[in-house]
């Protein structure tokens, strides 16, 4: 029994040295230190948005560190990012565990830093900013209508905001709108970007609206009849019969849709 | 002067195309069919079986393009043109009335001996029809045509016909006519037996092609024809408004030993491009 007791205090002290040793190579980066603020390097494809978006909102750009929140400014010298710190001790896992937030934008943080250098602690953390969006479908006061997302069957009513799912900002959302209450055999496709949203508003709404009116609803609807007919003469009565038909719907009056920043 | 073999000539051509309603082509390549069953103009609302309640309808349409190695009936012009053409057609209870305007640019200068000789400045036609039932799908159809066309010339020249529409089989795609004309100025006897085949269902929306081929008679003194095989028709929807382009080919070969002014070669080939757009239409409440 002797030589296993001197075996198994042999390993575990070995086991210790390398625990030693590997955490002493970590040493100078956990080493906490009290840095003054914190700089933050935007990479990736949307930062300029990002910056834009700062700009338009100062105050709404924040990074929680340790449940405090900081607001994340621009540092006119350099044009990254920064945060003023209030003298908190941080490490690299603190930093590791900060959530960036900005309304319409996700976050993918890398290479966390905290570093005594030449008598002052620098702390440095690199993002990668993406835009994400949803979308709200609503139909003005009382009334509602169904609709489909994507390929999905499930129908729901407005107003809505979807996917469940924030999406990417360049990614569409396709709908299929049921307008006509009391004909739910009606329905139209239609498909937007986040970028149309920037466009000029139409049917009068603010910026940041899209809508379809009773008339372009009618004309959507319209386009969705398959006109057929034996003749050339057959086609055309088959639109004319096909108008009137729809004419008759009782179509809401506006369909509203909002990009929601998630 | 009406040659007395003329009916027997017509019984077969007669029995032939008995089951079945008329296509345009065989007359000129660029025409459209205008056949419309009393049925698809029925009101809704009203009681069925009161003939009143098929709703009279106007179509006007605007034709407009250019034909390559132009024809009519079995006239080979050897000639390349341009044309317009306006088509009225109004539907009321079981009767049709079509009115039409066609004015032709040719190749050929007013002084070209072909020019004067064959295609018209312009042409005005109105034909009458009656279909057989106010219900069927697919009535028949039998119209009373007349025609008169200005040339180049100065001379009007008078076409008097009918036409005989029927149904061959197949859902309405494989459709049939005959088609008679008599020019008393040339005491000149034309018969026409066309059909054609869609190869997509009528009831399909979207863009059409028809592939056909029609067998035309003439006598004028002496025996002649021609055939016209294949015809082929493209009809494209390039808006929703119904605007439509027309892309056809039709090859034909002509029986005629004889060389008449009208009749510059033996084989033709046609092709015919086009745009067609409603002017106006309306369907009565």
């Amino acid at each position: 029994m002797k030589p296993l007791k001197s075996m198994k205090a042999t390993t575990l002290a070995c086991a210790a040295l390398a625990i030693s040793l590997i955490t002493a190579r970590e040493v100078p980066a956990q080493t906490p230190c009290n840095p003054k603020e914190l700089v933050l390097f935007a990479v990736g494809g949307a930062s300029g948005d990002l910056k834009n978006e700062v700009k338009k909102s100062p105050d709404e750009f924040v990074v929680e560190i340790s449940q405090d929140i900081y607001t994340i400014g621009i540092d006119p010298k350099s044009s990254n990012f920064k945060v003023a710190l209030r003298g908190e001790t941080l490490t690299v896992s603190d930093l590791k565990s900060v959530k960036i937030r900005l309304p319409g934008f996700s976050f993918k943080q890398n290479n966390p830093s905290v570093k005594p250098s030449s008598g002052n602690c620098v702390a440095s953390l690199a993002f990668e900013p993406s835009r994400r969006w949803k979308l709200r479908v609503e139909v003005p006061q009382s009334e509602m209508i169904e609709f489909q997302v994507g390929q999905g069957t499930q129908k729901v009513r407005t107003p809505r905001d979807v996917p469940g799912e924030p999406l990417d900002w360049a990614t569409p959302i396709a709908l299929d709108l049921y307008p006509v209450p009391t004909d739910p055999s009606r329905h139209y496709p239609y498909q937007l970007k986040a970028s149309e949203f920037s466009q000029q508003p139409k049917c009068g709404a603010e910026t940041g609206v899209l809508c379809h009116t009773k008339e372009e609803i009618r004309q959507k609807l319209l386009d969705q009849v398959e006109i057929s007919g034996k003749t050339l003469v057959g086609k055309e009565l088959a639109r004319i019969k096909a108008e009137r038909a729809i004419k008759e719907l009782q179509v809401v009056s506006r369909i509203e849709f909002r990009l929601v920043r998630p | 002067m009406k040659p007395k073999w003329l009916p027997l000539y017509l019984l077969p051509l007669f029995l032939i195309t008995l089951p079945s309603w008329s296509v345009s082509q065989g007359i000129e390549v660029f025409r459209v069919n205008d056949f419309l069953a009393p049925y698809e103009h029925r009101r809704e609302k009203v009681d069925q079986n009161d003939p009143t309640s098929i709703a009279p309808f106007f179509s006007s349409r605007f034709f407009s393009g250019a034909d390559q190695g132009y024809t009519y009936r079995n006239d080979f012009f050897g000639q390349d043109l341009l044309f317009a053409r306006v088509v009225n057609n109004f539907y009321f209870s079981r009767f049709q009335i079509n009115a039409n305007a066609t004015k032709y640019w040719p190749s050929a200068s007013d002084e070209s001996p072909l020019g004067a000789q064959g295609i018209p400045k312009y042409r005005f036609g109105i034909e009458g029809s009656i279909y057989d039932s106010l219900d069927a799908e697919e009535p028949g159809r039998f119209k009373l045509i007349w025609n008169a066309s200005r040339l180049f010339s100065g001379k009007t020249i008078h076409e008097f016909g009918f036409g005989i529409d029927v149904k061959v089989k197949d859902e309405d795609r494989f459709v049939g006519g005959l088609d008679y004309s008599w020019k008393p100025s040339a005491d000149e006897h034309n018969v026409i037996l066309a059909y054609d085949y869609s190869l997509r269902s009528p009831s399909q929306s979207g863009f059409d092609a028809t592939l056909g081929f029609a067998l035309n008679g003439v006598h004028n003194g002496r025996f002649g024809g021609a055939l016209r095989f294949p015809e082929m028709k493209l009809q494209i929807p390039i808006s929703p408004n119904n605007v439509f382009l027309h892309v056809g080919y039709s090859a034909a070969f002509s029986f005629r030993k004889h060389q008449v002014p009208d009749q510059t070669r033996r084989f033709n080939q046609e092709v015919v491009a086009f745009l067609s757009f409603p002017v106006f239409n309306r369907l009565s409440q």
